[in-house]
């Protein structure tokens, strides 16, 4: 690889964030015990629509605010008081809806809750109040004020060409998080925040415990250790790399209804890669043998590449000739 | 070649019972929040969150079973989430955000804001000399702003205008204050926030304002009315320029973080800067309530000059002793 295409490649593994297996862009923050997380960015689209259920809510709030306003100023003698009232509260409820949210639930407002998204410090502390006022009150030339200037009225001379440009002016503040790979907004920029899913991951049985991992295809296999039944020689074990490895893992566990012809198939490529014979006669037509035996590969497998990984040696897949 | 015990298996299941556990508590967490945990609980927590870290790393290290690793990544996650989210009640933090943060935020940047004052004040000399000078500049710089007050009115109408509405009744009173306060508020955040457009928008809506109230005052001033216009704009303004000055200041402080981050990162520095800003900023949104609680109720009812003037410079003394005496700074805090 000449110097320039090296150079090329590490720019390159620089500018595109790494994604998780759910497809979502990801990102590292240290925590104060100095283990590095993975967290998954929340996507645009997630985000505007925890914006648009959050704005849902608060609209439905004003709309009814201001019916009791009325009806308080019509009804009953306290219209001053009343009128007040209105107007205070709306105030409140305009600029610090997301912050009393955010810190009472923890980084999330019912919007955010519903998607599954949080606010996170991005430096990986702790997330301060102060981060969660700033980010939301930054909102004020985000959201109202391109509001405000769609909706100018047309007073000044010239009116066309001001409204272009307080429109494009405005434009680089509202679609800021369309500009940089983390997807912050100006709020997030100003109040060093992250916005990340928070998917919830279930812990699968362990393969190596477990005979059939899908239950129903053969029930009689179910939790019984490791069939060894087939054996594996140290120099079948050199093929492959992590990554066909985990792909097995995903494989075995799949329960659709394409998952038995999958396996068949893949069973076959392991079996004529890594030249495996036996002396009894197994017929690779049954999933249950099948599966016994894309199992059986797989725990000599990882158990010889954990092995190689204790030494210091992680070969990524199969092109890794380390 | 012989079944063999994988290490990583042997991993998983002397650790699973404790990853489980702290899942359990987390997931009570995620429901209700805060008080969800009894103290005993709430004791195994930290415990249980660093085993989890340390589990995640060794399994980086020897394992290879990708369900695993996802699950630990995805446990230290929510756990993180939970331990580090905002720890303080509601009522904490606004506690030690009067009692520290807002003074010592006000103090750490200082000199923006004697910036923003100094910026407002040089265009209310400006604006004044100017209509002094040439009163059409009043129609320029103050315009439809003052209810019909010009150089065109009689001397009487704008006596009047500082002494009228102490016969208005306590709910119209309380209308016209909140109008105030919520107006003038968005002003103030609007002038903070915009900070970030590199400042400019925040000097701008600083010189209007100076420019605006110094030809006013030298409209009152033309006519002998300086005193008494003093009286009427101090009581409430003073605390109300003030706040303005200090959502001027922290506009200025974010411009300044981006413009010149020094040996930070851009970002690092915009959001260390753009917290102590936020602090400030918000503090403001009070003293502009008590702002137009002064202005909408108080200098209607009160219209004795010196009682104006007494009560706008003892608010003034009040903030500057508030923000001044302390000495405790944000660093080492933590609860900001």
């Amino acid at each position: 690889m000449t110097d320039a295409r090296l150079y090329a490649a590490t720019a390159r593994t620089k500018t595109a964030l790494e994604r998780a297996d759910s497809g979502r862009r990801q990102t590292t923050v240290l925590t104060p015990e100095g283990v590095e997380l993975r967290v998954e960015l929340a996507e645009r689209g997630e985000r505007a629509g925890a914006f648009l259920i959050d704005a849902l809510f608060l609209i439905g709030t004003v709309v009814a605010l201001v019916v009791g306003t009325i009806y308080l100023m019509t009804v009953t003698a306290l219209e001053g008081y009343a009128l007040a009232f209105g107007l205070v509260v709306f105030f409140f409820l305009r600029t610090f809806y997301f912050s009393f949210f955010e810190l009472i639930w923890r980084g999330r407002t019912p919007g955010k809750r519903l998607i599954g998204l949080r606010v996170i410090d991005r430096a990986g502390g702790p997330l301060r109040p102060s981060s969660v006022v700033v980010r939301n009150l930054l909102r004020e030339i985000e959201v109202f004020l391109p509001l405000s200037v769609l909706m100018m009225p047309d007073v000044v001379g010239n009116a066309g060409l001001v409204r272009l440009c307080a429109t494009i002016w405005i434009g680089i503040f509202a679609l800021m998080p369309l500009f940089n790979r983390q997807g912050l907004r100006i709020g997030d920029m100003v109040a060093g925040t992250l916005v990340v899913a928070s998917p919830k991951a279930a812990l699968l049985p362990d393969l190596v415990d477990r005979a059939a991992p899908h239950a129903g295809t053969a029930p009689t296999m179910r939790a019984q250790p490791v069939s060894d039944r087939f054996t594996f020689e140290p120099q079948q074990l050199e093929h492959y790399g992590i990554y066909e490895l985990q792909t097995l893992e995903a494989v075995l566990r799949r329960t659709d209804v394409h998952a038995s012809q999958t396996r068949r198939e893949i069973a076959d490529r392991i079996r004529r890669k890594i030249d495996w014979s036996s002396d009894a006669d197994w017929n690779f037509k049954y999933d249950g043998i099948v599966v016994e035996f894309l199992q059986a590969f797989y725990v000599a497998q990882r158990a010889h590449l954990e092995r190689k990984m204790l030494f210091g040696k992680r070969r990524r897949d199969k092109h890794d000739k380390s | 070649m012989k079944r063999t015990t994988l290490k990583s298996s042997q991993f998983r299941k002397e650790r699973e019972a404790s990853w489980r556990e702290l899942d359990a508590l987390v997931a009570r967490m995620e429901q209700k929040s805060g008080v969800a945990l009894g103290p005993s609980e709430l004791m195994r927590l930290p415990t249980l969150y660093r085993a989890a870290l340390s589990s995640l790393s060794v399994a980086r290290a020897i394992s290879l079973d990708r369900s695993l690793l996802g699950y630990l990544e995805n446990l230290a996650n929510r756990a993180y989430f939970q331990i580090y989210g905002p720890r303080a009640s509601f009522g904490e933090v606004v506690g030690g955000f009067f009692a520290r943060s807002w003074p010592a935020a006000v103090r750490a940047i200082g000199r923006p804001i004697l910036l923003s004052i100094a910026v407002m004040l040089l265009a209310a000399l400006a604006g004044y000399w100017l209509t002094m000078a040439d009163p059409e500049w009043y129609y320029t710089l103050v315009g439809d702003m003052a209810q019909g007050r010009t150089p065109a009115s009689s001397t009487e109408d704008l006596r009047e205008v500082l002494y009228d509405g102490a016969d208005g009744d306590g709910g119209e009173l309380t209308a016209f204050s909140s109008f105030l306060f919520v107006h003038n508020s968005r002003i103030a955040l609007l002038c903070f926030a915009l900070g970030i457009a590199l400042g400019a928008p925040t000097l701008l809506l600083l010189v209007s304002n100076g420019l605006l109230l110094g030809s006013f005052f030298a409209l009152y001033a033309s006519r002998g009315l300086g005193f008494e216009l003093g009286g009427w704009l101090i009581i409430h303004g003073g605390t109300e320029l003030l706040a303005v000055a200090l959502c001027g200041g922290a506009g200025l402080a974010i411009a300044d973080a981006f413009l010149f981050p020094g040996q930070k990162t851009r970002l690092q520095s915009l959001a260390d800067r753009g917290r102590v800003a936020g602090l400030v900023a918000l503090g403001a949104v009070v003293m502009l309530a008590i702002a137009g609680v002064l202005e909408g109720i108080g200098r209607q009812v009160i219209t004795d000059d010196f009682i104006r003037y007494g009560i706008g410079l003892a608010m003034l003394a009040l903030w500057s002793l508030y923000f001044l005496s302390g000495r405790t700074t944000l660093e080492g805090d933590g609860h900001d």
